[in-house]
């Protein structure tokens, strides 16, 4: 067999597999349903989900839109904040001695338990889901992109230093690209975790009124006990989460691609053999 | 004409914890080196041999004691470590031509050529667009060599890989160090082999703990230097000689309470 081949197979085989096996999963899903007579109350069949997701479509989509926007806008908050704060503490020790206790708590602090704080502080519902996103997203981000910063090889830093190159220099050539592995890693955590923190924070904040996410579709939907819109929301949700770990691994492999393939599997390996990033 | 000169080079470092005691690494170094030498430096663990390296690198500063480099030196430094230091994410091209790009001349259209030329002298032309990950240890090590500074420092740079690659990389290294046209190149050289130091240098000192040359054996043998000469009585007898100021530097050590 070709390498050429083999790879489109392996390529073809890490999509097809996981499809396959959600839709099995769905397929027994809705049989059980059927097949025992659940009540859509107690839990709707994939089939009913569906349709509800297509019959509310109306009121789900705006939602859905406000939940995606405020959690890639906590996701890029956390990007900014994160790298900032990582390139600070790389080249201070006392900052990040300063600093590093700040960064712990927000990472240790339940978002439940300070989301109404912070609504009372800030009057702003919007305002608070985007805090409470940001909160949750912003530690993998720092933590990752330090480990990173810190990861370069002290040769090549040597190297560096041998060739007299600025620190512009260094930043630019060395560290940057030595820690963007890290950092996507990271990045990938924290996307997850800002859509969580996005659901959560609007859970607790109690956001009312118009421009309200899918949290809010999920609680009202459950305070009417529309069982099936619960799950079709609730199904937003997961397909967005899903979404943006593709989309964010998709990036980290075209801006790391060769070079993380080689890494994985040497000289003797095969190229691009499929398997999860890093 | 010398190119570098330490003169009772000495480097202490601090104790790692308050309380313990300073390591000396360097108790006093003399050493010159000429246009033109191949400077092996041989010695057990922790007599300071790569401390050396780095001081003339300029990497680390000496605690005291005079460390000279011809004017312009500086400029003209390359390092060789263990683990062939080239940066992962780029390709073997972009990592040899990382010097010039330090001093702004990459890209640019004669660095492209000169660092095409010195590819192909080296025999990596055609991994030139490929990545360190996808190279085997001793294209690694090649590629590493690629560009010719005035003055090589090479830290054990064939350390971890196997004597057969080694055998060929040594042979590789004094083509590229001794170009039969041109100038000869010069190089010091950290090594924890007898017979890499007699088969490479034209003068091997050994050090012994803590921090001091103890012997220096120069090895009279005329360049190029071909693997059978190996099997001659004068290489034998030379690594014997060597062996032996090694071993009488291993026992000069014992006892000094220093740590590696």
């Amino acid at each position: 067999m070709s390498a050429g081949l083999r790879t489109r197979m392996a390529a073809a085989a890490g999509v097809a597999i996981p499809m396959a096996a959600v839709l099995l999963f769905l397929a027994g899903w809705e049989a059980a349903v059927r097949h025992w007579a659940i009540p859509a109350y107690l839990l709707p069949a994939p089939s009913r989900i569906a349709s509800t997701l297509w019959a509310e479509r109306a009121g789900l989509l705006p939602s859905w839109w406000i939940t995606l926007r405020i959690t890639l806008s906590a996701l890029g908050l956390a990007v900014v904040s994160g790298v900032g704060l990582a390139s600070l503490f790389a080249l201070s020790r006392t900052a990040e001695r300063a600093l590093s206790p700040f960064t712990v708590v927000l990472q240790v602090t339940p978002v439940i338990a300070v989301a109404p704080l912070i609504m009372i502080v800030t009057d702003d519902p919007p305002l608070t889901v985007l805090l409470c996103a940001w909160i949750v997203a912003f530690f993998p981000v720092v933590a990752n992109t330090l480990t990173g910063l810190r990861s370069v090889d002290p040769h090549l830093r040597d190297l560096f230093r041998l060739h007299r190159a600025s620190r512009w220099q260094t930043l630019r050539w060395l560290l940057v690209p030595g820690a963007l592995p890290h950092f996507f890693s990271g990045l990938k955590v924290a996307g997850g975790l800002a859509l969580i923190g996005a659901v959560v924070g609007e859970f607790t904040a109690g956001a009312a009124g118009r421009d309200t996410g899918l949290a809010s579709r999920i609680l009202e939907a459950m305070f009417r006990t529309e069982i099936p819109k619960m799950f079709a929301a609730l199904s937003l949700v997961l397909a967005t989460g899903v979404g943006l770990h593709a989309a964010l691994g998709a990036l980290s492999r075209a801006v790391l691609g060769r070079w993380h393939a080689s890494e994985r599997d040497g000289p003797a390996g095969p190229a691009g053999a499929m398997g999860p990033g890093r | 004409m010398a190119l570098l000169r330490l003169q009772g080079l000495q480097r202490h470092f601090p104790g790692s914890a308050p309380g313990l005691p300073t390591r000396v690494a360097l108790a006093g170094v003399d050493l010159a080196v000429r246009e033109g030498e191949v400077v092996s430096l041989l010695g057990p663990s922790g007599c300071g041999k790569s401390t050396v390296l780095r001081l003339v690198a300029g990497l680390d500063r000496p605690t005291a004691g005079q460390l000279w480099r011809a004017p312009g030196l500086d400029q003209a430094l390359g390092m060789v470590f263990q683990d062939a230091a080239l940066m992962p994410w780029a390709t073997v091209r972009e990592n040899v031509a990382l010097p010039l790009r330090l001093r702004g001349r990459w890209p640019g259209h004669q660095a492209a050529t000169e660092v095409d030329d010195a590819l192909r002298l080296v025999g990596l032309a055609d991994a030139a667009q490929a990545l360190p990950g996808e190279l085997s240890g001793g294209m690694k090590m090649r590629a590493s060599l690629v560009v010719r500074p005035r003055v090589w420092l090479l830290d054990e740079p064939f350390g971890a890989l196997d004597e057969i690659t080694r055998f060929a990389l040594n042979q590789a290294l004094l083509d590229l160090c001794r170009p039969t046209a041109g100038a000869p190149g010069t190089a010091l050289f950290v090594t924890h082999s007898v017979y890499e130091a007699v088969y490479l240098s034209t003068r091997v000192v050994v050090m012994a703990r803590p921090g001091r040359v103890t012997d220096e054996i120069a090895i009279d043998a005329p360049y190029p230097r071909r693997p059978d000469w190996r099997g001659t009585a004068q290489f034998n007898a030379l690594c014997v000689q060597v062996s032996q100021a090694l071993q009488r530097a291993a026992e000069a050590g014992v006892g000094m309470g220093v740590a590696a």
